[in-house]
């Protein structure tokens, strides 16, 4: 191959180019640089009572109060993860509260990615009675691998870890921090995430389903001054790049009550999940969640007693969902129970179809009902799986009329 | 062995009274026989296997060097045609690779997404066709969360494109601790690709792809592969930062290979108007189609595929009554993936005879060979019409591609230059990883992957100290907040994700979306970035989308909209801007000399500052360009830092003698003319478009206070091609001399300097204007001469004085 052609010596100097860009953009809103930003300060006021671990690194213990009972059902908590642990269909998974920990991190955001990191941990665990909270706080980069390690040594080897959607947030940082501060992340432990029970449990009847709402429309706390989640790393970053105390006493509670909710919260749930029917009728709960929830865990015979409640007070989804499940174990005299409550909506009117088709060999009515269900925009957008739904009646009604003519 | 029958066939078309007349040149490239190479000895027992059940017992040569040198852990670039056997060059040594190592990893890297799922499922068969123990992945923005966890703790081949490394892999590397640790080969496929914009980017991208690599203690070997361009292992080297071998010489069989340079009837000899290169595309595929010919045309735009492709099948109904025996898809993005695999596998299995594609068919997919190729059009570089003509082209048969020329003057300087195409390829890819807003942009990115340690240096550093560079972007950073300096470390401190803000691909981030709201309606129909925006959509402007006109309603820059209503009208939008220049550096300069004597001109090299101003727009009727009527234009000027390259043409040097008696207005339109000319021949030799670079001209400039041409890259910061063009400069000037000399009109026309020379506000009108600019092409030629050494002179390659800083 040929050698490359001498070119002309080029680009200047991009050191050059790079500050004459710099300085035509100046002046436009750039920040004044943090004066002795690399200085340590002096610890600041939201530190007091905290025990400094080095130049960067700040830990402290409280204490709240908390009635745990001294076993807990860990099986609803436990999501996929309940398959790999050994037990008979819808039995539990007991969980002995002292092994638990609460785990609550406070990072720079929300996106992920190996420039997010966490500044702030909260680790409860049950003792005497109450719950202990270590916290442990970053005050700048360099400390982050005591910071960390710091952490790590708190969750303990053999804990089971209880979080709010830590599964898919708090620990996979962690662990993305262990990788980038060249420490062993941590072994995979038993793991129960609130989140996807809150959602089932709450969500419909609340609009919602965070930590904090939950904290207020069902466990009745009032956490009283607390700074709102979305605040919490422009906080940070004002204190670490100007040195700016601001509210940050409030993201340090802030941080130590969600572990303290986190506790109360799990405590809350098991005790419904424990004995269901008792808490059927709470006005603050979606029986259909929960009925749904018991389902998954194979406790079939409470779970269809909730959904069918929900069923006779209007709630289609779970007529829906009934009937579908009945249909598919073939519980015909169930699944015909459930027919009037299947409402007026496209999925509805379909699973009405399919039981006239399957159940009633009934074709021209089923007919009538996929024809309903294509009325309306849904019906428009799914217009395809209607048409061969149509087709296959068509087909069966006329071979049916043929069979009826023989008779 | 040449079948006796397909020569007839093509000898018949070409000799046609319709056709032969136009055939401007005809290139025989002979069939050549395969050069073998013994398997390497060293290869696994099931990798053996593998190949033995695909019938191979041998390699090509280029085959069996590129395993000799990326095993010995060599970086390689393979240049070589289509269907030359590419592929095995990187995966045989891939694949044996990971299969004496468990731990090994590989990356492979297309340039776009359709791409990697063929490699894909090709890849499956080495790996599974032998039942290699190899997991395969591909990883792109299509694939599903469920399969995202198992490619990145399983894959040992990742197929993915550069997009989403850097917007994906990248930022999350901890979760590909085992992917870095073992990555032993990154392969970049369809190299040529990366140049300009995206070349530049990718090129930074690799930078963190090393950076993030050595944190996990790898250090991948690169295995590249490449069309025919001027540079490969310049720019291969350029991407990776590291030296590569490159392997030119093909091993592989070919067929009799014959290529037509096509040049469409004039139809006005006085203005140069020749008949379209479409439709006499479209009349050459119907008669090869009309013979058995199984072909393919290329198209530019997708709207030309989708009109060709129906005229041929109306054509072919009225021949064949029953209609089905000769079958015409068109071919483009925007269809199905499902439809575009329907197409491809009827061309493959023989149900379609002939297909119109945009150059989506030209990156490697594979459609089995055809026997005819014909590119309306010169498609911008010689790599990608090799590629497009390689579709063409059948082991032991013969094949034909057509070149079919338009009215530009590179399509009419390539056709009357055969042995310029067919000698080695002279374009030069270029890239720019040193742009100072795309390496700023990938210093941000890197440092979110990874703190920057005080000192360290991001990439190799083409000017100055690396590690000052990398600082000085760290420090700008900083002031800016995103960045923190703390305990001999800069750590990013934002939240936010950087990568997803910035795009490969595009120039600017910040587009403008315009919005179609005729009927009361309001439905996106297009996006546009913010300094093309204000020269074409500006209010009461004339958009045309897919062949409709609309009309512009309200640009709305601050909100980065722009409306739109649907309106027949028969008239265009022409915006006039006035560019105004100031030189910020002068970084390198030289004399350019074509013979003995005084200079012909001194280039200079630097940053400048562009501001355009849109001032009105000139409204002007389809078909006969006659100019009816300006309108106003109220838009912000635009400004830009850029690399330039001047022209200067001092008092005593050729070119300054040429133009010194001139008066000030023949001597604008010198300059404009001639400017035209080199703007338009550059991609010739600098794979880019012309719309890549803006042109300036100025009779006496206030920086140089000489009469001097500038021409500038159209990209902040620049991309590298001020840079190239100053070292084929001489090649350019002779092109755009010959152009000129060749050129069959009587004064001036699109295909050389242009039509329209009347300086604006003077009352220089019809004939008068064509009386002018008749004597500005006589003088641009007598210009160009003085500045390339005459019509006889030397030619390219004249004597140019070596830079100096």
């Amino acid at each position: 191959m040929a050698k490359a052609r001498a070119e002309p010596r080029m680009a200047g100097n991009l050191k050059s180019r790079l500050s004459r860009i710099r300085a035509n953009q100046s002046g436009g809103g750039a920040q004044p640089r943090a004066e002795d930003a690399r200085l340590p300060r002096a610890a600041p006021s939201f530190l007091a009572g905290w025990e400094r671990l080095d130049e960067f690194v700040y830990r402290r213990e409280i204490r709240f109060d908390l009635d745990l009972p001294e076993v807990l059902d860990a099986a609803p908590f436990l999501g996929r993860a309940a398959a790999l642990e050994p037990r008979d269909p819808g039995a539990s998974i007991a969980a002995e509260t002292e092994s638990l920990r609460f785990f609550d991190l406070e990072t720079t955001g929300l996106s992920g990615g190996t420039g997010t990191l966490a500044f702030l941990a909260a680790i409860g665990w049950p003792s005497e009675g109450g719950l202990a909270v270590t916290q442990v706080f970053l005050a700048d980069y360099p400390g982050e691998p005591l910071f960390i390690s710091t952490i790590l040594e708190a969750l303990g080897s053999d804990a089971t870890l209880v979080t709010y959607n830590g599964k898919s947030f708090d620990l996979p940082l962690l662990r993305t921090r262990c990788v980038m501060n060249g420490l062993a992340p941590p072994l995979e432990a038993r793991h129960l995430d609130l989140l996807h029970v809150s959602r089932r449990l709450w969500r419909s009847v609340h609009g919602g389903a965070s930590l904090g709402l939950l904290e207020e429309a069902v466990l009745g706390k009032d956490r009283g001054p607390d700074v709102p989640g979305s605040l919490i790393p422009a906080l940070w970053f004002a204190y670490l790049s100007r040195g700016e105390e601001g509210r940050m006493d409030l993201v340090m509670s802030h941080n130590a009550s969600d572990v303290a909710t986190l506790a109360a919260l799990l405590a809350f749930e098991a005790a419904i999940f424990a004995s269901p029917l008792d808490h059927a009728d709470d006005g603050g709960l979606d029986r259909a969640g929960l009925g749904r929830c018991l389902v998954a865990l194979g406790r079939a015979v409470e779970g269809e007693a909730l959904l069918e409640a929900a069923a006779r007070d209007g709630n289609e989804r779970a007529a829906i969902l009934l009937s579908r499940r009945y249909g598919r174990s073939g519980r015909i005299g169930d699944r015909a129970r459930i027919q009037e409550f299947l409402g007026a909506g496209f999925d509805g009117k379909v699973e009405r179809a399919k039981y006239l088709e399957h159940c009633e060999h009934d074709y021209r009515a089923a007919l009538s009902w996929v024809r309903r269900a294509e009325e309306g925009t849904e019906g428009a957008m799914r217009a395809r799986e209607l048409d061969s739904r149509k087709e296959r009646l068509l087909r069966k009604e006329k071979l049916a009329q043929a069979r009826r003519g023989r008779e | 062995m040449t079948d006796p029958s397909a020569t007839r066939i093509i000898d018949g078309i070409l000799s046609r009274p319709d056709i032969a007349p136009h055939v401007a040149h005809i290139e025989t490239m002979p069939a050549a026989d395969a050069v073998w190479a013994p398997l390497p000895d060293d290869l696994d027992p099931r990798l053996l296997a593998a190949l033995a059940s695909k019938g191979y017992d041998g390699l090509y040569s280029h085959q069996r060097k590129a395993y000799d040198t990326v095993r010995s852990g060599r970086n390689a670039v393979v240049v070589t045609p289509t269907a030359s056997g590419k592929t095995l060059c990187y995966n045989l040594p891939v694949v044996q690779t990971l299969l004496e190592d468990p731990k090994a990893r590989a990356l492979y890297l297309f340039p776009t997404k359709a791409l990697s799922q063929d490699q894909q499922s090709e890849l499956n068969e080495v790996a599974l066709g032998g039942s290699l123990p190899l997991q395969v992945y591909t990883y792109d923005g299509d694939t599903p969360d469920s399969l995202r966890v198992a490619a990145r703790e399983g894959g040992r081949i990742v197929i993915s494109n550069p997009d989403m490394i850097h917007a994906g892999v990248l930022p999350n590397h901890a979760k590909w601790i085992r992917f870095f640790s073992g990555l032993r080969y990154v392969v970049i496929d369809e190299m040529h690709a990366y140049r300009g914009v995206f070349g530049s980017h990718v090129a930074d991208v690799i930078r963190r792809l090393k950076r993030v690599a050595a944190f996990y203690g790898a250090k991948p070997v690169f295995i590249l592969s490449s069309a025919t361009i001027g540079n490969p292992a310049e720019l291969a080297s350029a991407l990776v930062e590291e030296e590569v071998s490159a392997i030119t010489e093909n091993g592989a069989p070919r067929g009799e290979r014959r290529v037509v340079f096509y040049n469409p009837p004039l139809v006005d000899p006085v203005q140069g108007i020749r008949k379209s290169s479409a439709t006499e595309s479209e009349r050459l595929a119907l008669a090869l189609l009309r013979e058995g010919v199984k072909t393919i045309l290329f198209a530019r735009s997708r709207l030309k595929v989708e009109l060709i492709a129906s005229y041929i099948s109306e054509s072919l109904a009225n021949l064949y009554t029953d209609n089905s025996r000769i079958k015409v898809s068109p071919y483009r993005s925007g269809l199905l993936p499902s439809e575009r695999r329907a197409i491809e596998k009827g061309l493959r299995e023989g149900e379609i005879q002939g297909v119109v594609s945009t150059n989506a068919l030209e990156l490697g997919i594979d459609i089995g060979g055809l026997d005819a190729a014909v590119v309306a059009g010169f498609p911008g570089s010689f790599a990608s019409f090799w590629q497009q003509a390689g579709r063409a082209g059948r082991r032991g048969g013969l094949s034909v591609a057509f070149l079919v020329a338009s009215s530009s003057p590179l399509d009419q300087y390539i056709i009357a230059h055969p042995e310029y195409f067919f000698g080695r390829s002279p374009e030069q890819a270029r890239i720019d990883p040193d742009n100072p807003y795309i390496y700023t942009d990938h210093v941000k990115c890197a440092a979110f992957e990874l703190p920057f340690k005080e000192g360290e240096a991001f990439g190799k550093a083409r000017t100055g100290d690396e590690a000052e560079n990398t600082a000085e972007a760290l420090g700008f950073l900083e002031e800016e907040g995103i960045v923190r300096r703390t305990g001999g470390r800069w750590f990013w401190s934002a939240d936010s994700y950087p990568s997803a803000s910035i795009s490969l691909r595009s120039a600017t981030a910040d587009n403008i979306v315009i919005v179609d709201r005729t009927g009361g309606g309001s439905r996106v129909i297009g996006e546009m970035d913010r300094p093309s925006a204000k020269e074409l959509i500006f209010d009461d402007a004339v958009y045309i989308h897919l062949g409709r006109q609309y009309i512009v309603k309200k640009l709305d820059l601050e909100n980065k909209t722009c409306f739109v209503e649907e309106k027949e009208v028969d008239f265009w939008t022409d915006a006039v801007t006035k560019t105004d220049l100031e030189v910020l550096t002068e970084d390198a300069s030289g004399i350019l000399r074509p013979g003995p004597g005084p200079a012909a001109l001194r280039w200079v090299l630097g940053d400048v500052l562009v501001r355009t101003q849109v001032e009105k727009y000139k409204k002007l009727r389809f078909h006969t360009h006659e100019n009816v009527g300006y309108g106003e234009v109220n838009v912000p000027s635009e400004e830009m830092q850029t690399r330039y390259l001047a022209l200067v043409f001092d008092e005593a040097s050729g070119g300054g003698r040429a133009l010194g008696h001139l008066d000030e207005m023949l001597k604008a339109g010198v300059l404009a003319g001639a400017g035209r000319i080199l703007h338009e021949m550059a991609p010739a030799f600098l794979m880019c478009d012309s719309h890549d670079l803006g042109i300036s001209e100025r009779v006496r400039d206030p920086h140089f206070e000489v009469p001097t041409l500038y021409l500038f890259d159209r990209y902040p910061g620049g991309t590298g091609l001020a840079e190239g063009l100053s070292s084929i400069l001489s090649s350019v000037l002779s092109a755009g001399l010959e152009r000129l000399g060749a050129c069959p009109c009587e004064g001036g026309c699109p295909s050389c300097i242009g039509v329209d020379f009347a300086p604006e506000g003077t009352a220089v009108q019809g004939a008068e204007s064509r009386e002018m600019t008749k004597e500005i092409k006589d003088l641009v030629s007598s210009f160009l001469a003085s500045l390339a050494g005459g019509p006889d002179g030397e030619g390219p390659g004249g004597a140019q004085d070596g830079g100096q800083p």
